[in-house]
């Protein structure tokens, strides 16, 4: 059975913009992949159609069939993680095995103080108008 | 006030929710458009399935060896589809299936022209609202249970009342896709509605 993992290193999941980071990656495939490459991607959510970008590529060469990979990753400035009533800006890590197409996903946010934007009032909790 | 990456109505998952069938399965759909030559129309109001239902046809026609083909056209985007046209038409063998969802936004004659130049597929595929130009494959149409059903999928147990599905079924006059949307916007202003969801996430 095919598993991947990510992970970052300090257990985190959320970070500051263009901040740095170091994610362990871990594989055990039941073939040789072609490629194995972690993406750093958003994804909006919400009540329109659902777009979605791919930010960063980081090929991992001569992966094998199983290992793990300490990697840094540069993040983004902008845009921020961010959270509406009609839409959601999602950044998340993603591991990808190629031909097979097995992959893993967590999901990390990108904000000032390190805590989703959110379009809305809330009590307690960092708000801009919607 | 939800987020609306929580909200239980947010777009993709409603598009995780696959055709279901109230008198009819996979495999005396499949009978039936073979029986039809791969010539045949999905006929049905909006909301009730057409293009869940082409998808996941799609997927069952390549399985059996089919290059499909899709095409979409809607009130917004009506043109003669000139280019997927002029892409196809030289290529196009008994093989090749066309999948045209939103015949109707073709005139008579705009869709004979259609007919004509993509006459050597091996199928053709479309939906329309009301039967006509191939013979009816299927007749989509929801019910009151379907929808409460496809609901209770997206939003289990869901905290809904019976009686606000009623009402938003009958006001859509059996467009799931118009009722889920209005959906959408109670459990945004409702937090009550997102209660199993961000329960079980532990958010």
């Amino acid at each position: 059975m095919n598993s991947l993992a990510i992970q970052t290193c300090d257990g985190r999941t959320t970070f500051a913009p263009a901040e740095t980071i170091a994610v362990d990656v871990q594989w055990e495939l039941a073939d040789e992949p072609e490629s194995l490459e972690l993406r750093l991607v958003w994804n909006t959510s919400g009540k329109g159609q659902t777009d979605i970008g791919v930010e960063k590529v980081i090929p991992l060469d001569a992966p094998g069939m199983s290992g793990s990979r300490r990697l840094e990753v540069d993040l983004p400035a902008a845009p921020y993680s961010f959270s509406g009533k009609l839409v959601s800006l999602i950044w998340a890590l993603e591991l990808v095995a190629k031909p097979s197409e097995d992959s893993c996903r967590t999901e990390i946010t990108i904000a000032p103080g390190q805590c989703e934007v959110l379009l809305y009032r809330e009590p307690n909790k960092q708000t801009v108008d919607e | 006030m939800l987020r609306a990456r929580d909200n239980p109505f947010a777009v993709e998952r409603v598009l995780r929710l696959r055709y279901q069938f109230c008198n009819n399965d996979w495999s005396s759909l499949l009978q039936r458009l073979q029986s039809l030559n791969y010539l045949a129309t999905i006929v049905g109001p909006k909301g009730s399935g057409k293009t869940t239902l082409l998808e996941d046809l799609a997927e069952r026609l390549k399985a059996r060896g089919f290059r499909v083909h899709r095409l979409f056209l809607n009130e917004q985007s009506r043109a003669y589809p000139t280019h997927f046209v002029q892409n196809l038409r030289d290529s196009l063998g008994e093989h090749d299936i066309i999948l045209f969802d939103g015949c109707e936004q073709l005139s008579l004659p705009a869709w004979w022209r259609f007919r004509w130049e993509t006459r050597r597929a091996g199928g053709m595929i479309i939906t329309k609202h009301r039967a006509g130009r191939l013979p009816t494959l299927i007749e989509c149409r929801t019910t009151r249970e379907l929808f409460i059903e496809l609901v209770g999928r997206l939003h289990e147990p869901t905290t809904l009342a019976p009686d606000t599905l009623d009402r938003l079924f009958q006001k859509h006059h059996g467009n799931l896709r118009d009722a889920i949307r209005e959906l959408y916007d109670l459990a945004a202003h409702e937090p009550g509605c997102s209660r199993t969801r961000e329960s079980s996430d532990g958010r």
